[in-house]
């Protein structure tokens, strides 16, 4: 028995070999999908914050730095972020026997055939390079590599990989792939073409990233495609396999029970109608009418025609926990051409999929396409922390996120070389949410010394909620004894700041404030104050000539306005402090 | 190329052993056996029978019995090539020619040779010394389908992470393209697609499908170096006039480009200038055929990098004819009854659901069919053909989509209906 497994596989393998198959929805489209998704993720509000050191990142923090890899194809690409995130999502079908994994029924957990379901394929359960497990190896590799050019390349190995995994995301928005409806040998999809002919209009927009806005269903991987019992459930491979049909689970096989039809049986519409925003309401319609038009002339054709010419769409309800009640596909299925004479001889109907359909069936699969490929990504990077040092100079680690970390923490620096190394790391430790834990007395390296002082990357590894390998990282600015200057000045045009010595946390020149460093604590929570992170240079404006600054120690505050402080201040202080600086309009007075 | 071994032993002859062997493609003025397919021994069998040796002529003959065993029709003309002929006294006396390669050959049939179609004919080898001889014979035919590569160049060495490849090809209407399992573009009878390449070797294996799965292949061998300094996209890259395409530029030189020339429709003239890499590339074909856009950009050192993109542009009319042969194809052989015949105009999920359907309406589909309107063309995309129908049925004027789909051969064939 097993030697007619094996002769069955090679045979099938040698039907598909030399066969392109053009799976999922089309490369392109999963390039837009995905370039969709990141633009809604948490990542790009990062850069557009300047924050990517929040996930560990030393870039500029706006995205345009070009990380060096390397592609499926052994070709050398360096790329932003974001166009290695869209390059993943249009390689994964490359080679195309990557396609023959990218199916999932939720129902039954099977994949195609002999072939590797897409959820295991994703979380890296069968031998594959780019799965979710494989970006998280390459990130925390992206992290903690020695070597600049090694981080390089597995950060970049890590937002291919990311693109990748978001690609068998958003084949669980394509009926076919979770309704197992692939027929060998294999040939092209209608609807995935007809996708890809209007990849730049899609209707994207209108779902909101299912992690975090609902990270009580999404706490783990496996929850993005299955997340209820199967059948039921706010799984992308739920939804699409309970509720849309696909060209061969079109109403005509017993494999599927949902959707079901609503009894109302075929609705005949008339074709001059279906485009009349004031007759039909179906937005599937006003879209697909809008962005590929009838020509005029069938449409003036058929209007001779008495009666106007009508299709027959079958309706379904659209069903999940977190679908509103009473939705309605109006657009689920039309009649066949032979259907009329089918039901004449009793005979099941045979049903087809056209344009409607399609366009109906998109303006439920697509957003949701892009909203959970973001919440994917923002679950990878859902890991946060914060480090500072206390009173006795330990380095004290907070969990700012809302799961559980248990690993280790580790905290490494750069040298003048840009060689990475490690200072301090602590294995074994648990930190609750919003709890501390302690990496123990910290000394500042200095042989050799941090290429810029007081900044280091806090990498942790470990478990992390759900999952047993979570990386998370964070560049983080340790600024012990960072002012040695007084601070009797009034005026930031004054000359009496300094360099401190030994960081470069705080300095003045030329009228400017230059601030390199990030708050040691988080901020009080006062919306108008700046806190230093995002002040990194900090001109004041012509009505901006008064400014004063805050002192928290623990977070409580100590003082206000530069003359109140001296240098005997400063040097009471405790290490482990936050600033805040407030301008004020000269004019109006405000804050 | 399915040899058949023979030694003659005085007037018997025994049948020694069946070799295949490929040959690779080859083009002559000459009837060059290269250029010809080999016909294989699953398709075509070779009796040799009723061997004679004339003592008075020295002239040893034999009735050569060649049938087409497989499903699909052979074209003609079929030649048998006579070649190995040992001891070298021995001659075919009755060779219709002498092939390019030195080899005698009869010709057989000049006909397509239909499934179980067997013809005979009589080869007489001159014997002089009445030897023990033995000879293999080769049967030939004319594809009906071929393909070559024109372009890139067998050893090539590419500065890119893809190529534009392009050729000719022979067969009949409808006949496929694929490079490397990719659909390519066609205009009459060329081709042209462009393809990903690793870095590296690559092979780049152009299949020709002809509708009722004949195939032929051609193959070239080039070097990807890396990428492109500077890389155009098309998009769509093929399509009907009037063809909207826009073009997205990378720029992989680690300059920035400062300005970029576009020649469009690759006339040799300079349509749109730019300075910025970002600009709105766009331009509307009208007229059919295939266009390569050429970007001459220009970097900050001031070097010239040139990037190029296919664009194939068809004509509507022309494809409403394609896909009006391939309607009334699988209507004619409704009508007829043969549903097998129909089917093959249904790409293979389009199989699974309307075999049976075909068969329970078997009875009813001359009426059926004849009330269908001719097909009314809504839009035809680069991988869609999309059309309606219109059937009255019970005073109702009922609209049906037709689909036609390029299929993974390259095939165009009904989809859904």
């Amino acid at each position: 028995m097993k030697i007619k497994i094996i002769i069955v596989s090679a045979g099938l393998w040698l039907v598909l070999i030399g066969t392109s198959v053009c799976f999922g929805y089309g490369k392109d489209t999963h390039e837009e999908i995905s370039r969709q998704a990141f633009n809604n993720s948490i990542v790009a509000q990062l850069i557009a914050q300047g924050k990517l050191q929040d996930i560990g990142l030393t870039d500029t923090g706006t995205g345009t730095t070009f990380y060096e890899g390397k592609t499926h194809d052994g070709q050398v690409h360096s790329k932003t972020i974001i166009d290695w995130v869209a390059q993943g999502g249009y390689d994964e079908d490359e080679p195309f026997t990557r396609s023959l994994n990218h199916f999932y029924d939720p129902i039954t957990g099977n994949g195609l055939l002999i072939f590797c379901p897409s959820l295991n394929w994703g979380l890296g359960l069968c031998t594959q390079i780019y799965s979710y497990k494989d970006a998280v190896q390459y990130y925390f590799d992206g992290l903690t590599n020695s070597s600049i050019s090694g981080r390089s390349k597995s950060l970049a190995n890590a937002f291919y990989s990311l693109g990748h995994v978001i690609h068998l995301i958003q084949d669980l928005a394509q009926p076919q792939h979770t309704r197992l409806d692939m027929h060998p040998p294999w040939n092209s999809s209608l609807y995935e073409d007809w996708s890809d002919n209007f990849r730049k209009k899609l209707p994207f927009a209108g779902y909101t990233p299912v992690y975090p806005s609902n990270s009580s269903v999404f706490y783990s991987v496996t929850k993005f495609w299955k997340a209820g019992n199967g059948i039921y459930g706010d799984g992308l491979a739920e939804f699409s396999n309970h509720n849309f049909v696909s060209a061969g689970t079109n109403f005509t096989s017993n494999k599927y029970v949902y959707p079901l039809l609503l009894p109302t049986g075929s609705q005949d519409i008339s074709i001059l109608d279906i485009c009349n925003p004031l007759k039909n309401s179906n937005p599937g319609d006003a879209w697909i009418c809008g962005n590929d038009p009838i020509p005029n002339n069938l449409l003036n054709a058929w209007s001779q025609l008495n009666p106007a010419p009508v299709l027959g769409f079958f309706s379904t309800t659209v069903e999940g926990p977190s679908v509103p009640a009473n939705t309605i596909n109006q657009r689920a299925s039309t009649l066949s051409i032979f259907d009329p004479d089918l039901v004449k001889l009793n005979q099941k109907q045979a049903f087809t999929l056209n344009r409607f359909n399609f366009a109906s069936a998109q303006q439920f699969l697509i957003p949701r396409a892009v909203a959970y490929s973001a919440g994917l990504i923002n679950y990878f990077f859902r890991g946060s922390m914060d480090a500072s040092l206390d009173a006795n100079g330990n380095l004290i680690i907070k969990n700012t996120s809302s799961e559980d970390m248990v690993g280790t923490f580790t905290l490494y620096y750069d040298d003048a070389n840009d060689v990475r190394k490690d200072v301090v790391s602590k294995t074994g430790l648990t930190i609750g949410t919003n709890k501390t834990g302690s990496l123990g007395s910290f000394s500042p390296p200095t042989s050799p010394a941090p290429k810029e002082p007081g900044k280091y990357i806090l990498v942790f590894n470990g478990k992390m909620g759900q999952e047993q390998n979570a990386v998370s990282g964070r560049i983080i600015h340790i600024c012990s004894n960072v002012i040695s200057d007084d601070f009797n000045g009034s005026s930031l045009n004054s000359s009496i700041w300094t360099s401190p010595v030994g960081s470069s946390c705080v300095s003045v020149g030329g009228g400017v404030l230059n601030v390199s460093g990030y708050p040691c604590y988080p901020t009080d929570g006062d919306p108008q104050h700046k806190s230093l992170m995002s002040i990194q240079t900090f001109t004041p404006s012509n009505s901006e000539v008064k400014a004063s600054a805050r002192i928290y120690i623990n977070g409580n505050y100590q003082g206000f306005g530069f003359s109140s402080f001296s240098s005997s201040f400063f040097s009471s202080l405790s290490p482990y402090f936050s600033i805040y600086f407030d301008t004020y309009d000269n004019i109006s007075g405000n804050k | 190329m399915f040899h058949i071994s023979m030694v003659l032993r005085k007037q018997s002859v025994f049948l020694l052993a069946l070799v295949w062997l490929f040959s690779p493609g080859l083009a002559s003025a000459q009837l060059a056996l290269a250029s010809l397919e080999s016909i294989g021994s699953s398709s075509l069998g070779i009796q040799y029978a009723n061997a004679v040796t004339n003592r008075a002529t020295n002239q040893t003959t034999y009735t050569a019995t060649l049938k087409n065993t497989s499903s699909l029709s052979l074209s003609g003309p079929v030649y048998l090539a006579i070649s190995g002929i040992t001891p070298n006294t021995v001659t075919l006396a009755n060779a219709t020619g002498v092939s390019a390669e030195g080899t005698p050959y009869l010709l057989i049939n000049t006909a397509t040779l239909a499934p179980n179609q067997a013809v005979t004919t009589s080869l007489a080898f001159a014997n002089p010394t009445r030897a023990r001889f033995s000879f293999t014979g080769t049967a030939y035919h004319t594809p009906s389908v071929s393909v070559s590569v024109a372009s890139p160049l067998p050893g090539q060495t590419i500065n890119a992470d893809s190529v534009i490849i392009n050729g000719t090809f022979q067969g009949p209407a409808n006949t496929g393209i694929t490079v490397n399992g990719q659909v390519a573009a066609t205009q009459a009878n060329n081709f042209y697609a462009t393809v990903p390449l690793t870095l590296g070797n690559n092979t780049l294996a152009v299949t020709a499908t002809t509708p009722d799965g004949q195939t032929a292949t051609d193959t070239v061998n080039v070097t990807s170096s890396g990428l492109a300094p500077v890389k155009v996209d098309a998009s769509p890259s093929g399509g009907v006039a009037p063809l909207a395409v826009t073009f997205t530029l990378t720029n992989n030189t680690g300059h920035p480009l400062q300005s970029i020339a576009v020649d469009y429709d690759g006339d040799g003239t300079s349509d749109f200038t730019a300075s910025n890499p970002n600009a709105a590339f766009a331009f509307t074909y009208n007229a059919p055929g295939p266009f390569q856009a050429v970007f001459d950009s220009v970097d900050d050192q001031g070097v010239h990098h040139i990037a190029k993109a296919q664009v194939v542009v068809k004509d509507a009319a022309q494809m409403d004819g394609l896909f009006n042969s391939v309607w009334s194809g699988m209507q004619s052989a409704l009508v007829g009854n043969d549903q097998n015949k129909a089917l093959q105009f249904l790409n293979q999920q389009a199989k699974d659901k309307y075999g049976p359907v075909f068969q329970t309406l078997a009875q009813d589909m001359p009426a059926i069919l004849g009330s269908f309107s001719p097909l009314q063309r809504v839009n035809i995309s680069e991988y869609i053909g999309e059309y309606t129908i219109i059937r009255n049925i019970d005073g109702v004027n009922r609209l049906f989509f037709i689909y036609f789909l390029h299929d993974q051969d390259g095939v165009w064939r009904i989809d859904s209906m």
